[in-house]
């Protein structure tokens, strides 16, 4: 074994000495610490730590508002009370907090049992909040009895209030106290958050969305309190400061909606039917003018702790109101979506005159297969692209989309944002269904066959869409081809120093269609509402505006049980439309499930929202001018 | 031969050590009472008993061998540290422990022993006499911060600290030139606030703020900082007594028995307790400087030193935090706080300081 003798023992020595000199001077410095501690300041902190005692009380942060587009106000807070109770602090006093409990502010036995559970399972000096938004009653028992109640304490609160009550509940959304996950998974996202139990996060809408710029953060403020809960002031516990200052809770960002009140309210009147949706936009700009999804439930349950009963009863509510259908729900878009087959067969520069097409009797034969037109025979005749458009020929579409097949469909479907989310972001969003030949392969192991790609031309089939998304292609239509993102905040500012953070429209792509072509799609969609012949010309033609627009009837495929009642096999009503037709100002989807005919159940509401925004507004304007 | 080694033991440096055992376990009682205490007390204990055979182990087995084996030893660690990077799951925000079958451990413990073994051997090797300038101790200095980088990423703020300054308490030992002593310690000036914007995260950060500047920022972590001050002063003199502690048992001291163990020890026995501990600590570390001064080869001076060193930086860091001195960066101390990595490592380390100790005289 190779042996390296220690040569440089001496100056090893004088180091070694050297070191433990430094080790010794600090250890000295620990010492001098502890002199200052222990002895100098001995008495003070055995004083405090005697009979104080130093808690930390949550300062509640105000949420930013939500605002429409002209400032109205569509969802702030009010102040309200809740009361805590901190384990830690209950000492030999528990038994009388809960007699108080019971006997004072007479809480039923259940309520009891509830607030004992979660008091106890509480970590032992946070305050666990056990009565929320109590009466002024409440407070007053409280308040006289408080001294008799270490650990129990009343606690200020803002809470949600909704002004307009289940007013688009979807877009709005709700809060819910933070869960543990989701708490544990904020805090790994960001250690700084700032968020912890019992605070509440949006989980909905745009409060979930939004919900960090809407959140701002909570204050804290230490409390130095004698054993039976008495706040003393700063000046007892002055050799402790200036460690212990308070922290100023800081208010979120108010935000503006690109709503528009009015038209929010219009569009929820005049949505008779049961359930649906409606998208209304800005074409240019992509803002979200109004958003409804039926049916809604009433957000001002929604203000605290969700009564258990009513979100019991959402739950198990068939028409799932809980469940938002603008963004969520996904539909075959029947004749709505022609104009994409039109776009398509434009593109390819195929003869859409109809010389080429077999005249339209009411039918049409693909192999063994007969495919019918919605109009029965006679049928259309023979119609060109513009007036298949305008009275919606289904058997022009089948041959143009088999012209087509059905990946080049496909592709044109993704071009106008089809089969994928668009980018709003809101709730939980679905990105539906664009059928191709190696879509069906993977996901059903079958090849495709023409029948369906015939189906698809006209919206059928596989086919799958939201109402948001067909929203989206028609301001795409409407605006010369841009496909935009769609978008519901307009800005959010500071409320306290006034900073703005303005969000600016986003275009995802241009549409690769010409001019020319377009102008062929917004003329066929021009005459299916002002052509007498068009389909819609009896249900959304307006004497005040002129508007684009195209029906869709959305058959309503097989359902997997026979069970059903007969009007779930009813068919779904679209129709999307914009107006003015020349410079539009506002693009407008409308779904209305089980509604049956696109035309009767559909077109009038778009109609109304639409006459709502541009007429009513420009009377508006007109009175403001004068 | 074995009758010789024997003969070597530094029993005063036993005692001591058997003193702060002694000291940690009851004081680890009285400051997990009111919590399921048995649990607590039970676990320590299996550590202990798993520290004694480890330290048995780390004392007999010639610290030669340790020399021979020193890249082994560091790659191993090294690659610990990454796999508990790729595999681990975070507890609390943070990863550090791996996971083997029924055993559960943080290589970030054994990194610190891993980075002194391999810089004793680096060192010991070295043809060239000190001081060195700073191409002589790039080397050296990529050692230390390779396996800083992994565990800040961890991250654990208070082990790559402890692990960076023992390492370069070893290189100053050793000996650098005067001139490279000052530009590094420019370097480390200019270098600070490119660490605060690019190595440190929010948490992390967030301490550090919280200690240099208490009133404007978070009260969360002065808070920490106040209740333990609040606990060490109300001690006073001669302390309240065990198990009558009342400021860190009832008060918020989350880590009371980890980290913040010394602020129960300091209230329960006062100032002459506290002194006493000190004076444990001081022993402690005399006793592994002269075991250092006295070892027969540059390796085991080295390797007694770099302990000697860790150990030092453990007792200042913890108790320095827990008297309002430091910061909060989480760092436990050695002997008294509860958790098997700590206690295991302390007597790993102790291990190894008894082997060089042991075979000083064999020539």
């Amino acid at each position: 074994m190779l042996i390296r003798p220690n040569l440089d023992s001496k100056e090893s020595k004088e180091k070694i000495a050297v070191a433990a000199l430094l080790f010794g001077i600090f250890f000295v410095i620990l010492t001098l610490r502890l002199i200052q501690l222990q002895l100098v300041h001995g008495k003070e902190y055995k004083q405090f730590s005697e009979e104080n005692r130093i808690t930390i009380k949550k300062i509640y942060a105000l949420r930013g508002k939500l605002l429409d587009r002209h400032g109205r106000i569509l969802v702030d807070n009010r102040p309200s009370f809740d009361i805590t109770i901190t384990r830690g602090h209950l000492g030999d006093r528990k038994a009388a907090v809960f007699a108080f409990l019971r006997n004072d502010l007479q809480l039923p036995v259940e309520q009891m049992a509830n607030i004992e559970a979660k008091v106890s399972s509480a970590p032992r000096f946070e305050a666990t909040t056990i009565l929320e938004d109590v009466s002024h009653e409440i407070i007053a028992n409280t308040k006289a009895k408080k001294y008799q109640l270490p650990g129990v304490d009343i606690v200020y609160r803002p809470m949600r209030r909704y002004p307009h009550g289940s007013l688009a509940c979807h877009l709005f959304g709700y809060l819910r106290e933070v869960s543990k996950n989701r708490l544990a998974q904020l805090r790994t996202a960001n250690a700084d958050s700032d968020i912890s139990r019992g605070d509440y996060i949006g989980v909905w809408g745009v409060e979930a969305l939004m919900d960090a710029q809407l959140r701002g953060s909570n204050g804290a403020r230490p409390v130095i309190e004698d054993a039976y809960g008495r706040e003393l002031g700063e000046e007892d516990a002055d050799f402790l400061l200036p460690t212990l200052r308070k922290r100023e809770a800081k208010p979120g960002m108010d935000l503006f909606l690109s709503i528009d009140l009015e038209l929010q309210k219009r569009a929820e009147e005049v949505f008779i039917h049961k359930s649906g949706a409606v998208v209304a936009l800005e074409p240019e700009s992509g803002e979200i003018l109004a958003m409804v999804s039926k049916p809604c439930f009433d957000l001002t349950k929604f203000s605290r702790t969700i009564p258990a009963d009513y979100w019991k009863q959402l739950r198990q509510d068939p028409e799932k109101p809980l469940y938002d259908r603008a963004t969520m729900g996904i539909y075959p878009p029947g004749s709505t979506f022609k104009v994409i087959t039109a776009a398509a067969g434009l593109r390819e520069r195929l003869p859409l005159d109809g010389q080429d097409f077999q005249a339209c009797r009411g039918s049409y034969r693909i192999g063994r297969e007969v495919k019918r037109c919605w109009r029965p025979y006679p049928g259309h005749e023979a119609v060109d692209l513009i007036a298949a458009l305008e009275r919606s020929c289904d058997v022009f579409f089948y041959q143009l989309g088999l012209e087509l097949g059905i990946d080049r469909i496909a592709e044109e479907a993704k071009i106008f944002g089809l089969g994928r989310r668009s980018g709003l972001g809101l709730n939980h969003e679905q990105s539906g269904i664009v059928p191709t030949t190696a879509w069906k392969r993977k996901t059903l192991q079958q090849p495709w066959v023409d029948g369906e790609t015939a189906s698809v031309a006209i919206g059928q089939g596989y086919l799958a869409v939201t109402p948001l998304q067909m929203a989206r292609v028609t301001a795409a239509v409407a605006n010369g081809g841009k496909l935009v993102q769609p978008r519901v905040v307009q800005k959010a500012v500071n409320p306290v120093t006034g900073a703005t953070q303005e969000f600016t429209t986003t275009v995802e792509s241009t549409l690769p269609l010409q001019r020319q072509q377009l102008e062929q799609i917004i003329t066929g969609l021009d005459q299916a509402v002002n052509e007498r012949k068009g389909t819609a010309y009896w249900r959304a033609r307006s004497n005040k505006i002129r508007i684009a627009g195209k029906t869709g009837t959305a058959q309503v495929v097989k359902q997997q049980r026979g069970e059903k009642l007969a009007a779930e096999f009813e068919d779904h009503a679209w129709f999307i439309a914009f107006a003015p037709v020349t410079q539009p100002k506002i693009a407008v989807a409308v779904l209305a499930e089980h509604s049956g005919n696109g035309a009767k159940a559909a077109a009038p509401i778009a109609k109304q929202i639409i006459e709502a925004y541009l007429v009513d507004e420009e009377e508006k304007q007109l009175s403001h001018g004068t | 031969m074995e009758r010789k080694l024997l003969s070597n033991i530094d029993w005063p440096l036993v005692i001591i050590v058997l003193l702060l055992t002694l000291v940690g376990l009851a004081n680890l009682y009285s400051a997990t009472y009111g919590l399921p205490v048995a649990k607590y007390f039970k676990n320590q204990m299996i550590w202990i008993l798993l520290g004694l055979i480890v330290f048995i182990l780390a004392s007999l087995v010639n610290y030669l061998y340790m020399e021979r084996a020193a890249y082994f030893i560091y790659g191993f660690t090294i690659l610990l540290l990454v796999l508990v990077l790729v595999t681990g799951n975070p507890i609390g925000g943070s990863v550090r422990w791996l996971h083997l079958g029924p055993l559960t451990i943080q290589p970030s413990e054994l990194a610190k022993l891993a980075v002194i073994i391999m810089l004793a051997k680096i060192f010991a090797k070295r043809e060239q006499q000190p001081p060195y300038n700073l191409v002589q101790l790039i080397v050296p200095l990529l050692v230390i911060l390779l396996p800083m980088g992994l565990i800040n990423l961890q991250p654990d703020l208070g082990t790559t600290l402890v692990l960076g300054i023992t390492g370069v308490s070893i290189i100053l030992y050793v000996g650098v030139h005067r001139r490279t002593i000052i530009g590094m310690a420019i370097a480390i000036a200019v270098s600070l606030p490119l660490a605060w914007i690019f190595l440190l995260s929010a948490y992390q950060k967030s301490r550090v703020i919280t200690f240099l500047n208490p009133e404007k920022y978070r009260l969360a972590g002065g808070y920490q900082v106040i209740q333990s001050k609040i606990a060490v002063g109300s001690g006073m003199l001669t302390g309240k007594g065990f198990l009558s502690g009342t400021q860190s048992k009832l008060m918020f001291l989350p880590k009371q028995h980890t980290d913040f163990i010394f602020s129960n020890f300091a209230e329960e026995w006062g100032f002459l307790g506290s002194m006493f501990l000190m004076a444990c600590f001081f022993l402690f570390i005399l006793s592994a400087l002269n075991i250092a001064m006295r070892a027969k080869d540059r390796f085991g001076t080295l390797l007694a030193f770099g302990i000697a060193a860790y150990f030092f930086w453990h007792f200042f860091i913890n108790i320095g935090m827990e008297l309002g001195l430091l910061p909060v960066v989480g760092l436990p101390l050695p002997f008294l706080s509860y958790g098997g990595s700590v206690t295991i490592s302390a007597f790993v380390a102790f291990g190894l300081l008894m082997n060089v100790g042991l075979r000083r005289f064999l020539f």
